[in-house]
């Protein structure tokens, strides 16, 4: 569609409207470049041109230059052949004279000096006859004697004898020439012309040699003008010049010009009467006209660089002009990009208080376009009526330039009459000369700001609400330092406003964090290393004895607002939870200690049967003695023996008493570095008095050099018992024979999970456990025994693993029935030595 | 105190050393003959059942316990009176040994005048046995001397059948078997029929 209107227009139009079109079509950049492109292309082209008008006008020349010395060369040809031609005539009427016998030699003479006279080209004029002999001679005196053919000499054997040797032969007229080169005699070059004589037999009898000078044929028998115009020369068949003058060594120079490439300047043509063997050449001298083309077109030539030059320079400021030009646009976009994103509104006042310009965010603000407020004088449209006057001072104190640096506070009324805070400053607006033209005045909305920071206010008034709502004291000082930075209520409730309290805090918390770092897993776990340094907080927990409370201390440093290292103190009452604590701990002793009665209880049987012996013995023993008494048959050594026994029995009694006492009484927890074989043999004592009431045999072995254990020998003592108790009742309940009444205690030394630890176990050849109950006999309250409490397993469980260790119990089989159960626990060492060490050490 | 004849030998059976020496001490200060042995299997290889004795045994003891103690007693049909000590929590296994024919059962610790009654009464009823034992074991004596018929005869007079009923149930005739009615009352050394009676019952020869 468009290239058919466009078509239709080149066609309606022509190419003019062609051109038009697709100008226009280019783009910006093309067209830049098209329109920096022609200049120079027109300067190109008319140097072409010129530079071919010149050739072509050279060409022309020369043409005709050549045209003319054609015929001026053809013309002085003729001239010369004429000339030559009437002197032949003239020597060949001579020599048919003397063939005819008509003169004699002195007759001759005379003749030949006629002509020689006559004829100043003419040289000499010889009469030679067959025997080569000159019969006489007449030649001009201005020829050297060397050249001389002296009357009665012979002919040397030359040149000169070989043109006569030929014109003898021929019988026809001869010309030849003598080398000035070629014969050492000739001075000068000569033609020479051997006209034949003939005697009354027509036999050769001799010729007439006529010699001429070629300088005296140049210059008399070419034209002066055509002397005049050209450099004439007469040259042989090789080139040789012969006389005349050539121009030589400027062929180089006209070579360099265009259409000069071949010297067509000259011209040859041979003297016919002689044949190839004399060339006429004339050169054209065209000095001046090669000169006057040759600066012209330099002249132009050089004009054209200097105009391509100064259009390709132009050109070349143009495109610097260009990217400026691109610079500057690209800087007022920017600028104006600048302008528009800025949230700051910009107002140009100009000296007499008139709008000159807002920036979009100054429209933006006061809800007014742009047209609305330049060229507004005051009052403004954005100035709130109630304010009008206020505002007239100010805008008076603006211009007369009385304005505060820090700028001024104002309220602004939008176009929909709301109202908002802004801030405004002013600074003059100078122009490129230095002047100032009028003010800038900046104006900022700070409606925002003031919300932020009436947030700020609230927030910091909800934080510290919440510090002081807060049930643990906080409080923060600088390092080495007496201030107190922060202090919440129930610091100050605490410790008043001053820093005693938080140094007090630091200091016990500091000191007793070995004691209450007991756990083997800090407050850091699960954090990442790096945040360690930031997070170093410290926990402690310590008594304050002024305020009777326990607290919980932790403490971090902080940096502080003003970039001081500062450390802050967290601590809050901990006294019910460690109340509590205190009070599980006790119940937890309570529950082992009524255990450990329970224990007693269940074996009280066995107990009393254990008491029973001694005391039967010492009852049996006093019997005796009283009734050998009292028969007077006693001797007193026997007495004495008896006596014996029966105390050892008293003390056999209160051994036992004393350790069922040591058992049930001991409470305090106290965890010690303890021997195995000691609490082995402890537990070995009390436990041997249920085995022996059910007769049941207790072995153990006890591994040699076990390492010592950090325990509470009471409470191991009391899980082997139980379990060596449990063991040998339910031997018992199985109603074994004697052979298999048989309880093993084994303590050996182990690796488990990695560590070291000592196991202990109890085997029995009892019945063994229900399966589905093997995993429920840990639980409280229950039990496999008629009379049990399901006190027992349940507490060992519990001594067994806050001693870090594992308990477990297992059928032993053989061929599916059940012949035994085993009971083991184990206790690692490394745990209990290294990390409860410490613990141990301190209490 | 060898001068004062021995009224008896009492064994005593416990695995308590203390138990087992105060006892010896006490009852040898009543002139007993004590042995004491410290396991059940001891006394059974050691013990003499030809001899007036009786026994305390701990019921509770490693090895055998005096329940075994009692059981191959009986399977020897030893006559020996047995008291068996007890713990405190061993009454019913001791009521138990009582209706084995155990004689009493007592308690430690044992008061002195309980203990020695009843080794008195168990030392009488040994002596008892001692005698009856020795009578039966005469009667034995005699008894195995009769043949195989007398012996048949002397079933049927202690049954009380005549003469005349023995001959027809053995197919003798009478005067066969007056005969050896005739050897009967010789071997058997009686003069009546009430002594063969008493002989052939087993009952104890009429104290002296």
């Amino acid at each position: 569609m468009e290239l058919n209107k466009a078509a239709s227009v080149v066609k309606k139009v022509g190419p003019w409207a062609w051109w038009r079109t697709w100008w226009h079509r280019q783009s910006p950049n093309k067209q830049d470049r098209f329109a920096n492109l022609a200049p120079v292309a027109a300067v190109v082209l008319f140097l072409a041109a010129i530079a071919s008008a010149f050739w072509y006008l050279r060409v022309e020349e020369i043409e005709r230059e050549q045209e003319a010395i054609k015929r001026d060369v053809e013309y002085a040809q003729q001239r010369l052949r004429l000339r030559l031609l009437e002197r032949q005539e003239q020597v060949m009427r001579l020599a048919r004279d003397v063939s005819n016998k008509e003169i004699r030699p002195d007759q001759f003479l005379s003749r030949a000096e006629a002509l020689v006279q006559q004829y100043p080209e003419m040289m000499s004029l010889s009469w030679i006859d067959d025997r080569r002999r000159i019969v006489a001679n007449q030649t001009v005196s201005s020829v050297s004697p060397s050249q001389y053919l002296r009357a009665g000499s012979v002919l040397k054997v030359g040149e000169t004898e070989s043109h006569f040797s030929l014109a003898r032969d021929l019988m026809q007229p001869i010309y030849g020439q003598i080398d000035v080169d070629a014969d050492k005699d000739a001075q000068t070059a000569v033609l020479q012309l051997h006209s034949p004589l003939s005697n009354d037999q027509g036999r050769f009898s001799g010729v007439i040699l006529a010699e001429y000078t070629m300088e005296g044929l140049l210059r008399y028998g070419i034209p002066t003008e055509v002397l005049a115009k050209y450099a004439v020369a007469l040259q042989d068949s090789k080139g040789h010049l012969l006389a005349g003058q050539t121009i030589p060594g400027r062929i180089a120079l006209w070579s360099l010009l265009p259409g000069s490439d071949k010297p067509n300047n000259d011209y040859e043509v041979p003297v016919s009467p002689v044949g190839n063997d004399l060339i006429l050449r004339a050169q054209a001298w065209r000095t001046s006209q090669g000169l006057v083309g040759g600066g012209l077109f330099w002249l132009v030539g050089v004009l054209s660089v200097m105009t391509a030059w100064m259009l390709i320079g132009n050109w070349r400021h143009t495109r610097r002009r260009i990217q400026a030009q691109k610079a500057l646009v690209a800087e007022t976009n920017f600028r104006r990009a600048m302008e528009n994103s800025m949230l700051t509104g910009m107002r140009a006042l100009d000296l007499r208080g008139r709008i000159t310009y807002v920036n979009p965010a100054f429209c933006q603000m006061t809800g007014w376009s742009e047209s609305d407020l330049v060229g507004a004088v005051a009052p403004f449209p954005y100035w709130p009526d109630q304010d009008r006057e206020l505002l007239t001072k100010r805008l008076e104190e603006e211009i007369s330039g009385q304005h505060s640096a820090g700028g001024f506070q104002v309220r602004v009324k939008r176009k929909n009459s709301q109202l908002f805070d802004a801030r405004m400053y002013v600074s003059p607006l100078i122009d490129a000369t230095g002047k100032q033209t009028g003010w800038m005045t900046s104006m900022t909305d700070i409606t925002e700001p003031n919300r932020i920071r009436e947030q700020l206010a609230n927030s910091h008034e909800r934080f510290t609400i919440v510090l002081e709502a807060l049930d643990a004291s906080v409080s923060v000082a600088p390092l080495g330092s007496e201030e107190l930075l922060f202090a919440n209520k129930l610091y100050r409730l605490w410790f008043g406003q001053n820093t005693v309290g938080h140094l007090h805090l630091v200091q016990k918390a500091g000191t007793t964090e070995a004691t209450t770092r007991s756990d083997d897993v800090d407050d850091m776990v699960g954090l990442p290393t790096e945040s360690l340094t930031v997070a170093s907080s410290e926990n402690a927990e310590i008594f304050v004895s002024e305020l009777g409370k326990w607290l919980e201390v932790r403490s971090r440093y902080i940096n502080w607002a003003d970039g001081r290292l500062a450390q802050m103190v967290i601590a809050s009452d901990i006294t019910p939870r460690r109340q509590a604590e205190e009070l599980a701990a006790q119940q937890a002793e309570r529950a082992q200690t009524a255990s450990r009665l329970i224990t007693m209880g269940e074996m009280a049987s066995s107990v009393a049967h254990e008491l029973n012996q001694p005391l039967t013995a010492i009852s049996n023993y006093c019997s005796g003695m009283i009734s050998r008494i009292k028969t007077q048959q006693v001797k007193e050594e026997d007495l004495l023996w008896a006596l014996d026994k029966t105390a050892r029995q008293a003390q056999r009694a209160g051994q036992i008493i004393l350790r069922i006492r040591s058992f049930v009484k001991r409470s305090e927890p106290n965890r010690s570095l303890s021997d195995v074989s000691a609490m082995v043999s402890e537990s070995l004592e009390l436990a041997e008095i249920e085995m022996r009431r059910r007769h049941v045999r207790l072995t153990h072995h006890v591994a040699a050099r076990l390492p010592q254990l950090m325990v509470d020998p009471i409470l191991i003592e009391q899980v082997l018992i139980n379990l060596m108790k449990n063991a040998a009742e339910s031997i018992d309940n199985a109603n074994r024979p004697t052979g298999q009444r048989q309880v093993e205690l084994r303590i050996v030394p182990k690796q488990i999970d990695n560590q070291s630890v000592v196991e202990f176990s109890v085997t029995d050849t009892g019945q063994g456990l229900p399966p589905e109950d093997i995993e429920r006999v840990y639980e409280a309250f229950f039990s496999t025994k008629v009379e049990g409490m399901g006190i027992g397993l349940n507490l060992c469980r519990s001594i067994i693993e806050s001693h870090q260790g594992r308990i477990a119990a297992e059928n032993l089989y053989n061929a599916g029935e059940v012949t035994g159960c085993r009971f083991s626990f184990w206790i690692p060492v490394e745990s209990t030595l290294t990390k409860q060490q410490p613990t141990g050490v301190n209490e | 105190m060898s001068l004062i004849p021995k009224k008896g030998t009492v064994y005593v059976v416990d695995d308590d050393e203390a138990v087992r020496d105060s006892l010896q001490w006490l009852l040898e200060g009543k002139d007993y003959r004590v042995r004491c042995f410290d396991s059940a299997e001891s006394f059974i290889s050691r013990y003499d059942p030809r001899e007036v004795a009786c026994l305390i045994a701990d019921i509770r003891m490693g090895g055998m316990t005096g329940l075994e103690l009692q059981d191959r007693l009986i399977e020897r049909r030893s006559p020996l009176p047995i008291v068996f000590i007890t713990g405190h929590g061993d009454v019913p296994m001791a009521v138990n040994t009582m209706k084995k024919g155990a004689m009493d059962f007592i308690q430690k610790p044992f008061k002195e005048e309980e203990l020695l009654g009843l080794v008195e009464r168990m030392l009488d009823e040994a002596r008892d046995a001692f005698a009856g034992y020795q009578q039966a074991a005469s009667r034995d004596a005699l008894l195995s001397k009769l043949t195989g018929r007398e012996a048949q005869v002397l079933e049927r007079i202690v049954a009380g059948r005549l003469n005349k009923q023995i001959a027809d149930d053995l197919g003798i005739s009478i005067k066969t078997v007056e005969a050896h009615r005739a050897n009967i009352m010789e071997k058997l050394n009686a003069n009546t029929v009430a002594d063969l009676l008493k002989i052939a019952l087993g009952q104890n020869a009429p104290k002296a």
